[in-house]
């Protein structure tokens, strides 16, 4: 069996250890920095889900592309947009 | 029981002939869609950063009332219902009604416990004038930008609990049609489908805790 | 491991004569019932379409608004652009040609997914019927554009129901491009090699991916609005710091792409009709792929050009102008490639060529003006006028419905059986030509000059360029007339085809017209390059088919 049973509990068991430390890191003083941190470890807690329990780490390179490609083309719209944003407030 | 035969030809679907070829086909699918759904979302997670990169200490003050724990313990029911379908998956696929059905139960139970605290948090809104509309009422540096921190948490949690209803109609679809009939698992891949479904909804919501919860907590 | 038994093969029965009920039809599971089943649809909405289109420029002869008033005429314009987009221009090719064609050239029997199939045409009607009843009811005079706040808050027209209907037709999109992607990556018969897939698969492939990976956007900035005008509280209110600029960021990024959904296709045809009529293989087979990607790919970074007025700081506009500079080098390849296919070809005139010369023509003048929009100076004095209308006209209906035409013509004897009449389809594409034109090319010197779009009332020294414009409308009206009644009725009474009239290469020309339901008897083992025409070109052909296929 591909996802055997240990595999999952250790994800599992991660995956709860990573939502402590991001809400650990909440209430640390971080100011402008927090969003980013608590972003990051999302990110890595939906890395963990991605790759073991909808098994992209044991699927053909099809699935991985085509499970980034949402992700890479929001971060296209992410981007343009906040860049927007962002250069409003600069000279000119 | 060890490995199931495989599924007798009157259960492909036309075009396809061969299990192996249906299966890679149906989960390729199924990543597309969940492709679009990352994109749907994605919408409502621009209009996030748009606001509180502009509003920021207006969000701040909004994060402050938000009932972090309540978020944290559904982080938690979810991701123990994400470890259960993903088991829950690998019974069907191996055949094994009992403990795919066992695990559907919990799966199912836990998402309902999901919907039940945030259901008790929109209420605790409701009672702190927290609602956007005419009802919403905030002390702050600006309200009006904080009501924005407020419409954004009723639509986008608003949405994931839609996601997770229908998630939750899917498993006792398809855990009520693996009871009834014993065929059922000889087509393990709407399994196999629903289990990135819920997988996704789970992963949306690793997105939403950070930005709802964890904006100044107190 | 049991596999199902290869169809049976009745001489004389195919995908229209096999079983001839309503039921038959209406629950189909066969692509290619299912293409008509869309053909039908969207020949309906095109009516519908035109019919507003006609009201307006009849409106438009007279500067001091005629017969209407301006909400109604806002109505017509909304209507207009609503249906010709979503419920004409973005299904047409890839709905009806797609579905029909697609598994034929890769060699297969179906799509991956038949019964999504049909679930999207349902799904297409569904959102068809909310927009119709919007319609009914009243109306909506936001523009295809659904500007916030406007739209959110203080139009006084039917634009939930509209927003409905253009949200469930996207996932009519959705479950196409879906399957579309799974069917070309899956099902290909054994020997097709990406790169022996004939040029209509790959740009249906490209605009597949702008199917599923823009469309979400479009549903969830729908829901937006609607929700912020059904609740009365949304993240496009000023009033509550929202920004209704936000609305044009979430709206272009899908309806960017989304104008590339509607060329991408055509092109796809235009590589079809060059390369049959010129007898050749279609000059840089490789360039025009990657240049297919290009555009499906870099059409998600341009956006913003729609945006240069609005409020939208003036570095995202630099940038986003430099991106659509960018995005324009890819079309530009495409159309050197097939001016240099039909360079030394045996070249035919017949009605689906001249489409497609109409199309290259059409489309370059086009592209070339949507250059001049991408500089941020011209697009700051032309943005909003008719030099816009006349822009995206020229690329919609004298690129994408031409090459549309010029595909339903090409394949119309494979998916009936039958020859419509060449010399009646020749002088069609003419009138439409020369009405298409005479319609549009005013409407770049109004623009240029100053009119301003979306207007029914305007300055009288506009008045001679608009009724010239309008005066395009009866021959344009015989160039989509002609080709309604003489296909209809050669699609019963023409003359008998064969399975090749057009002796080309190509597995949907190596199998009966029209084609049985399973589309081929043995699944073919594809040996050779698409375009197999054998040189020189002005002898006459050879005995042995151009394609060595082993379709038994």
């Amino acid at each position: 069996m591909k996802v055997n049973l240990g595999r999952c509990v250790r994800v599992l068991i991660t995956l709860y250890l990573l939502l402590a430390l991001t809400s650990g890191l909440a209430f640390l003083p971080l100011s402008h920095w927090d969003w980013l941190i608590s972003l990051v470890i999302a990110f890595v807690m939906a890395g963990l889900i991605l790759l073991f329990f909808m098994k992209v780490k044991y699927s053909e390179p099809l699935i991985w592309l085509t499970s980034a490609a949402g992700f890479t083309w929001l971060s296209f719209l992410l981007l343009l947009v906040i860049l927007d944003y962002i250069s409003r407030a600069w000279p000119g | 029981m060890s490995a199931k035969a495989e599924a007798p030809t009157d259960l492909l679907n036309f075009p396809f002939k061969e299990a192996g070829h249906q299966r890679e086909s149906a989960l390729f699918g199924m990543w597309i869609f969940l492709a679009t759904e990352v994109l749907f979302f994605g919408g409502m997670f621009t209009a996030y950063m748009v606001y509180r990169y502009s509003h920021w200490q207006a969000f701040a003050e909004a994060g402050a009332h938000q009932e972090w724990y309540l978020g944290c313990l559904n982080t938690v029911v979810l991701l123990t219902s994400g470890f259960t379908m993903a088991l829950a998956v690998e019974f069907a696929r191996k055949g094994q009604r009992a403990w795919l059905l066992l695990l559907f139960a919990v799966t199912w139970l836990l998402g309902a416990a999901f919907l039940g605290i945030e259901g008790c948090e929109y209420h605790t809104k409701f009672t702190e004038h927290l609602v956007p509309g005419s009802g919403f009422h905030f002390t702050g540096s600006d309200p009006s930008s904080s009501e924005l921190f407020f419409v954004l948490y009723f639509t986008m949690t608003g949405m994931h609990m839609f996601h997770m209803f229908v998630g939750l109609m899917l498993i006792l679809f398809l855990g009520g049609w693996s009871w009834l009939s014993p065929r059922a698992l000889l087509t393990p891949n709407p399994f196999e489908v629903l289990g990135l479904y819920w997988a996704f909804v789970d992963i949306v919501w690793l997105f939403l805790y950070p930005l709802f919860y964890l904006v100044h907590p107190q | 491991m049991t596999q199902t038994p290869e169809p049976r093969f009745i001489p004389g029965e195919n995908y229209l004569n096999k079983e001839k009920t309503l039921a038959s039809w209406l629950f189909t599971h066969d692509h290619k019932r299912i293409a008509l089943l869309y053909l039908i649809s969207i020949t309906f909405f095109f009516l519908i379409g035109s019919v507003a289109a006609v009201l307006m420029r009849t409106e438009l002869m007279f500067p001091h608004g005629e017969f209407f008033t301006s909400t109604t005429y806002n109505k017509l314009f909304t209507l207009h652009g609503v249906i010709m987009v979503w419920f004409f221009l973005i299904p047409s090719i890839p709905n009806v040609l797609g579905n029909f064609l697609i598994p034929i050239m890769i060699g297969a029997r179906d799509m991956a997914f038949p019964r999504l199939n049909l679930i999207s045409w349902y799904v297409f009607m569904f959102g068809g019927l909310f927009a119709l009843a919007s319609i009914i009811l009243g109306g909506v005079d936001t523009g295809w554009t659904f500007y916030t706040p406007y739209s959110s808050t203080y139009s006084n027209g039917w634009v939930i129901a509209m927003a409905v209907g253009i949200f469930i037709n996207g996932f009519s999109s959705i479950f196409t491009g879906l399957n579309f992607i799974v069917t070309i990556h899956k099902l290909r018969a054994p020997g097709m090699t990406w790169f022996r897939l004939p040029l209509f698969v790959w740009t249906l492939y490209s605009t597949s991916l702008i199917f599923v990976l823009a469309t979400p956007v479009l549903a969830i900035t729908l829901t937006l609005v609607a929700l912020e005008r059904g609740f009365g509280i949304g993240i496009f209110d000023p009033r509550i710091g929202g920004d209704p600029l936000l609305f044009q960021h979430l709206f272009w990024f899908y309806s960017h792409p989304a104008v590339y959904i509607m060329i991408l296709p055509a092109m796809g045809v235009v590589s079809e009709l060059i390369a049959a009529f010129s007898r050749k293989p279609i000059f840089g087979y490789n360039f025009i792929v990657y240049a297919s990607l290009g555009i499906a790919f870099l059409g998600f970074l341009v956006w913003g050009h729609h945006m240069f007025v609005s409020g939208q700081s003036i570095y995202a506009g630099m940038i986003f102008s430099l991106l659509s500079f960018f995005v324009a080098v890819p079309s530009a390849i495409k159309v050197f490639n097939w001016t240099a296919t039909l360079y030394k070809g045996h070249i035919t005139f017949d009605a689906p060529l001249l489409y497609a010369f109409s199309f290259i023509a059409l489309f370059t003048i086009g592209g070339m003006t949507g250059l001049m929009l991408a500089s941020l100076a011209v697009d700051v004095h032309v943005t909003q006028t008719y030099f816009i209308v006349a822009h995206f006209h020229y690329i919609m209906v004298g690129g994408a419905v031409m090459a549309y035409l010029g595909g339903i013509h090409y394949w119309f004897p494979k998916i009936t059986g039958r020859m419509y009449p060449e010399m009646l389809a020749r002088w069609a594409a003419v009138f439409l030509f020369i009405g298409f034109n005479l319609a549009f090319f005013p409407q770049f010197i109004l623009g240029y000059m100053g009119m301003p779009r979306r207007y029914h009332v305007y300055p009288e020294e506009f008045q001679l360029l608009n009724i010239i414009s309008t005066s395009g409308l009866p021959l344009l009206g015989i160039g989509y007339f002609l080709p309604l009644t003489y296909l209809g009725w050669s699609a019963f009474f023409g003359r008998l085809a064969g399975p090749n009239p057009w002796d080309a290469p190509g597995l949907e020309w190596q199998i009966p017209s029209p084609p049985p339901s399973e589309n081929f008897a043995c699944i073919p083992i594809v040996t050779r390059k698409p375009y197999g025409y054998d040189p020189p070109p002005d002898t006459h052909e050879p005995e042995e088919s151009p394609e060595e296929s082993h379709v038994r």
